[in-house]
């Protein structure tokens, strides 16, 4: 399929061919598995679209109106968010991709074993004989307990096993974001996100009146990090309008970064609203 | 005792007549079941992507009138051909209805946002699914969606030319790993949260 293909059935699912196209590519994709499939990848492709908030005025409404109606395609719509959201941060270089192939799935695949329940079985089996290396090694090196009787063998004592730290629970670190004031420039401190902290919500303070937003979190190189759903509701308060932005701290490795707050008028392009820099330091 | 009368101009399909129209997509029982099954998710696409909010309710009506037709002695060569004609009429006649609940549904979909608890188990889903998939479809998922837009088109000609498919081809098996995913995740996700809701429940 070319690209002028594709562009017409971008068209045709937001709704945007003339009659006569619209009705020759129905009468193609009722008739032909594979138009119908390629079809359904190019709205993949729109919800993706949709999802990092590319789609902008005519478009934006025509795929809200066309492909956000029903609840399965708000689920499929969620599905995409997700998804997108993942591979953002597994392209993020902080954070390699959490799909690891263990060095053993090759070979147990091979003797037909399933991986998924093997190499953690054998992963634990491991660390237990590792323990019990360890605490057999301590037994026969303990020296005789003080305090034992002359002529009496020391009383055995059960053996310790290390104790098991288990992991603090992921804290979230709330941070303000007020427009034109660079965070890690001259006039204030960089952002240092501590080790426990699992996610950053920032509010992003700001002036403007539009009913709908969405947010884009770059590097100061230009590579786009994270984005929100083209859907934020603006909270007001006393100092003006704030939107509310959650981010996994795996995404803000060390360095400058840039967001920016559009407005999403009723119909038309989107407009910038707020800019803000950050500094993330080492932690 | 005999069957109530039905409704005036009311007509069922009948055994026969769904036995005539699957004959008409196939000679091979088997293979008409699955023909009929691919026919009738691509009516029920035409009628969500038509923004229909019964979709499925519209598909059925659609094939009852074809198989009507058929069993009438209508002389049909290609089936799905004449479903798709059929289709558009029971779209333009639902016209109207369509746009009165096409408001309620805009008003519904633009209030409602997804709860983060529901958001948190579709990610730990996701996750999950992915590591079931195998480390091809996994990785060709991956390359297939990842990287802003020049990137990604960039990716997909190479991921093409070194799988030696047509991207359209491409486009077609990253698709159905994506469905899949989507299958797993959903299905997943509910159970996750029917899940915590039970020990939400229990804990209270």
């Amino acid at each position: 399929m070319d690209s002028e293909q594709e562009k017409q059935m971008a068209q045709y699912l937001l709704g945007q061919l003339p009659e006569q196209e619209e009705a020759e590519l129905e009468r193609r994709y009722l008739a032909d598995d594979t138009q119908f499939e390629e079809l359904l990848a190019v709205e993949d492709d729109l919800r993706d679209a949709y999802a990092r908030g590319e789609l902008a005025g005519p478009d934006r409404e025509a795929f809200e109106q066309r492909l956000l109606a029903l609840p399965q395609q708000r689920q499929k719509q969620e599905f995409a968010r997700t998804f997108r959201q993942y591979l953002l941060e597994a392209g993020s270089p902080a954070r390699p991709l959490t799909h690891r192939v263990s060095k053993w799935e090759p070979l147990l695949r091979t003797l037909g074993a399933r991986p998924q329940i093997l190499v953690p079985a054998l992963s634990a089996a491991l660390i237990i004989l590792i323990v019990g290396g360890w605490w057999l090694e301590r037994r026969s090196a303990r020296p005789p307990a003080t305090g034992a009787l002359p002529g009496q063998a020391p009383a055995a004592q059960a053996p310790k096993l290390p104790q098991v730290q288990k992991p603090p629970a992921a804290k979230t670190l709330a941070v303000v974001l007020t427009p034109g004031l660079a965070r890690g420039g001259e006039e204030s401190r960089p952002l240092v996100i501590p080790p426990e902290v699992g996610r950053v919500r920032f509010e992003a303070r700001f002036e403007g009146d539009y009913p709908r937003y969405y947010a884009v979190l770059e590097t100061v190189e230009g590579r786009q990090v994270w984005g929100s759903e083209a859907n934020l509701k603006a909270q007001a308060f006393p100092g003006g309008k704030r939107v509310f932005l959650d981010l996994s701290s795996s995404m803000l490795p060390p360095g400058d970064y840039i967001l920016t707050v559009r407005g999403l008028p009723a119909s038309g392009s989107a407009e910038t609203v707020a800019e803000y820099t950050f500094r993330v330091a080492n932690r | 005792m005999e069957p109530p009368p039905l409704p005036k101009g009311k007509w069922i399909l009948t055994q026969d007549a769904f036995d005539l129209l699957l004959a008409r997509l196939d000679s091979d029982r088997q293979q008409a079941g699955t023909k009929y099954e691919a026919l009738r998710r691509r009516l029920v696409k035409f009628f969500e992507w038509r923004g229909c909010s019964f979709p499925e309710d519209l598909t059925d009506d659609t094939i009852n009138r074809a198989a009507k037709n058929l069993e009438a002695g209508e002389n049909i060569h290609d089936l799905a051909a004449y479903c798709a004609g059929v289709a558009r009429r029971v779209f333009l006649e639902s016209l109207r209805s369509h746009q009165q609940e096409q408001e309620g549904l805009r008003a519904v979909s633009s209030s409602s946002a997804t709860p983060t608890h529901e958001s948190d188990a579709r990610r730990e889903c996701l996750e999950r699914c992915l590591r079931e998939l195998s480390p091809e479809s996994s990785q060709l998922i991956m390359k297939y969606y990842q990287g802003d837009k020049q990137a990604r088109i960039e990716a997909r000609r190479d991921l093409a030319t070194r799988l030696g498919i047509p991207l359209n081809a491409l486009r077609i098996r990253a698709h159905r790993i994506r469905v899949h995913l989507e299958g797993c995740v959903e299905q997943c996700t509910k159970r996750l949260l029917a899940g915590r809701n039970e020990l939400a429940e229990f804990s209270l």
